[in-house]
């Protein structure tokens, strides 16, 4: 009879437990705080509505602030936010030095922090996980599909050029040493010249326009790699307007973009665009960082690093694959 | 002229009012921390503030410095590239850089009698290029760690070291101001030049001051924003410009010179700092915010209008005189 009582008192504890894990382990009334780029940019906005949409689909409330890409005051609204006493700050960090201060205020004041978009260098312990992009094959892939193009063509020699994402830190230029990487394996190809546009299609669109009067005389390039789509769509517009033939014959210019957007989509069914690439989606990255949140919450184990969007080359061939999911 | 917002009286009535509804927000949203908050209140003044204070200084002289955010953000980058065991002599650097670039502006704007627009802007694109050229355009990190962690660490739960920072400056610049001849002199510069002049005061000496604490208010800015944040920029860490001159606006500073005081600047740049704690806390899109700051500014302009002052003026005389004759003599 004693312990048939103590194996009921012991069920019971263990029942209480198991509720009491599963109420503290529900991701259900999370308040969750989101401090992004600004939502003109059209990939921040399409995140942030599909990330948005998933966390309320799984229980969770979200409050958005949004930085012009101004990392001291990202680093007040993290400061703001931590005021809030959130369940959880998602950030995408716009400068991974400038935010780690802040970071380490978040973690002392116990809000987890979950990174997306782009990363913190050295900053696995100040976060929980983080949903990003491997941005150095990223570059890499560029440069192989800038490769393909130029033999594919029969051109034996070839000079090359790249305009470049923000160069100070963060994503562009990891994508460069990948990309700078990769060709300096092909020695048959030049990379004649590398440029700064900081991610701003207008200069880049000046930017090429310099270039394409620059080396008229001495043949022309044979591809511009565009870090996104943006980019590349503006490198076309400026080639358009110099007269130089875009396509992947010999003696014309080869251009490659990034990131997917519709613009490329548009310019390779065009024949304007060699290739892009397939990374970061936001329908497959926002609602997968939700889902990761919600394993937090519901106490899985999550990876310090998810890349869920698959990274290929995205050419005339299996345009139609992704069409849909670039054009957001 | 006179305005409704002569004295300082304006712009601590509005943060008043700013304040009250923060609180009042505040408490309403719940679940809190008003200590965080405040602290994050504090943080954001001390990267605002220095900057509002030298550009509402040259705004009382009848001047304007446009280059106070790439000299904050070449200063950042200066003490970074000093930067050994002593951040004193880093930060030294990086406020020297700011007031050699002051220095170079006021005696082009006094010297050659240029209009400080044109030089400031020149100043602007030529220091934000020298950063890129210094940092060959890469984002450079201050290693000093122990440095960063002191420049943050809480000191009496809402203050920093840069916060403190921050507000002594305010605090030496008012007593300058009130307790000195100085103050007067750069009222009377930005009142009337030559009147000024006529009557002893060394005009072109008071812009090139001004010029150079302008400059060095900026670097300071820089520099604690650098050692906060562990980086420097040569894009600049954050953009000053509109922030700080909404501050000195809001702090009763006149784009007509002659009027404002350090006082009224550091209100005014609370109010702001404020404003930006209070909707961010209330989860307000940017969007809404911006709106908001708007319109505090427009409020602001309205409540400065020289007719309107001339108004309530003929209104109160109405009322201390009796059933006075309707005039449009405010008009």
């Amino acid at each position: 009879m004693k312990t048939f009582r103590y194996t009921l008192l012991g069920a019971a504890v263990a029942i209480q437990a198991i509720a009491a894990t599963s109420v503290q382990a529900d991701p259900q009334g999370k308040k969750l705080v989101l401090l992004s780029g600004p939502t003109e940019d059209r990939f921040i906005s399409a995140f942030s509505t599909l990330f948005a949409g998933k966390a309320k689909e799984l229980g969770m409330s979200l409050t958005q602030l949004t930085s012009p890409f101004d990392p001291a005051l990202q680093a007040q609204q993290l400061d703001d936010a931590i005021g809030q006493k959130p369940d959880m700050i998602v950030l995408q960090p716009l400068s991974s030095g400038a935010v780690a201060p802040a970071l380490n205020r978040a973690k002392a004041a116990s809000i987890p922090v979950f990174l997306v978009i782009s990363q913190v260098d050295n900053g696995d312990s100040l976060s929980v996980g983080a949903m990003g992009l491997d941005d150095v094959r990223s570059g890499e892939l560029a440069a192989e599909a800038m490769i393909q193009g130029l033999k594919a063509s029969g051109r034996t020699a070839a000079k090359v050029a790249a305009i470049t994402g923000s160069l100070a830190e963060g994503i562009a230029p990891k994508r460069l040493a990948g990309f700078k990487a990769r060709l300096a394996k092909e020695t048959w190809i030049e990379l004649v010249q590398v440029e700064d546009a900081k991610w701003i299609p207008p200069i880049t669109e000046q930017i090429a326009g310099q270039m394409f009067a620059r080396y008229a005389a001495t043949g022309g390039l044979d591809a511009i790699y565009g870090m996104n789509d943006a980019m590349a769509n503006a490198i076309i517009q400026a080639a358009d307007s110099a007269g130089v033939t875009l396509g992947a014959k010999p003696g014309e210019l080869l251009v490659i973009g990034g990131g997917c957007q519709e613009s490329g989509v548009r310019n390779i069914r065009d024949g304007k665009q060699y290739a892009t690439l397939s990374g970061p989606l936001p329908p497959y990255d926002g609602p997968k960082a939700a889902e990761l949140i919600a394993d937090h919450f519901s106490g899985k184990a999550i990876p310090a690093l998810s890349v869920t969007t698959p990274l290929e080359i995205i050419d005339a061939a299996n345009i139609d694959k992704y069409a849909a999911l670039c054009s957001y | 002229m006179r305005s409704a917002l002569q004295d300082d009286t304006g712009p601590i009535g509005i943060f008043l009012v700013v304040a009250v509804a923060l609180v009042a927000a505040l408490i309403v949203r719940g679940n809190l921390s008003f200590d965080l908050i405040l602290f994050s209140l504090l943080q954001y003044f001390a990267t605002i503030g220095p900057v509002a204070l030298g550009l509402g200084l040259t705004m009382i002289a009848r001047e304007f410095d446009l280059s106070v955010g790439s000299t904050m953000g070449f200063a950042g980058c200066v003490a970074v590239l000093t930067s050994g065991d002593n951040a004193l002599i880093s930060a030294s650097c990086g406020i020297g850089a700011g007031l050699v670039v002051g220095l170079f502006q006021g005696l082009a704007i006094a010297g050659l009698g240029l209009s400080s627009i044109a030089v400031s802007l020149g100043g602007l694109m030529t220091v934000a290029g020298l950063s890129y050229v210094v940092t060959h355009n890469e984002t450079i990190s201050f290693a000093n760690q122990a440095v960063t962690i002191q420049m943050n660490a809480p000191l009496l739960a809402i203050f920093s070291v840069r916060s403190l920072l921050a507000i002594a400056c305010f605090v030496i610049a008012a007593v300058v101001f009130v307790r000195t001849r100085i103050g007067a002199n750069l009222i009377a510069t930005g009142s009337d030049r030559t009147a000024a002049t006529t009557s002893g005061v060394k005009t072109g000496r008071v812009v090139v001051c001004v010029f150079m604490l302008s400059g060095a208010l900026a670097a300071l800015s820089g520099v604690l924003l650098t050692f906060g944040l562990s980086v420097a920029s040569p894009a600049g860490l954050t953009d000053i410009l509109v922030p700080a001159i909404s501050a000195a606006i809001i702090g009763g500073v006149s784009l007509s010179g002659g009027r404002g005081s350090p006082v009224g600047i550091a209100f005014g740049t609370l109010t702001l700092c404020a404003l930006s704690a209070g909707l961010n806390a209330l989860g307000l899109s940017p969007v809404v915010q911006q709106i908001v700051m708007a319109g505090v500014l427009f409020a602001v302009a309205i409540a400065a209008a020289p007719r309107l002052y001339r108004f309530h003026h003929w209104q109160a005389l109405r009322v201390r005189n009796g059933n006075l004759q309707k005039t449009d003599e405010w008009i």
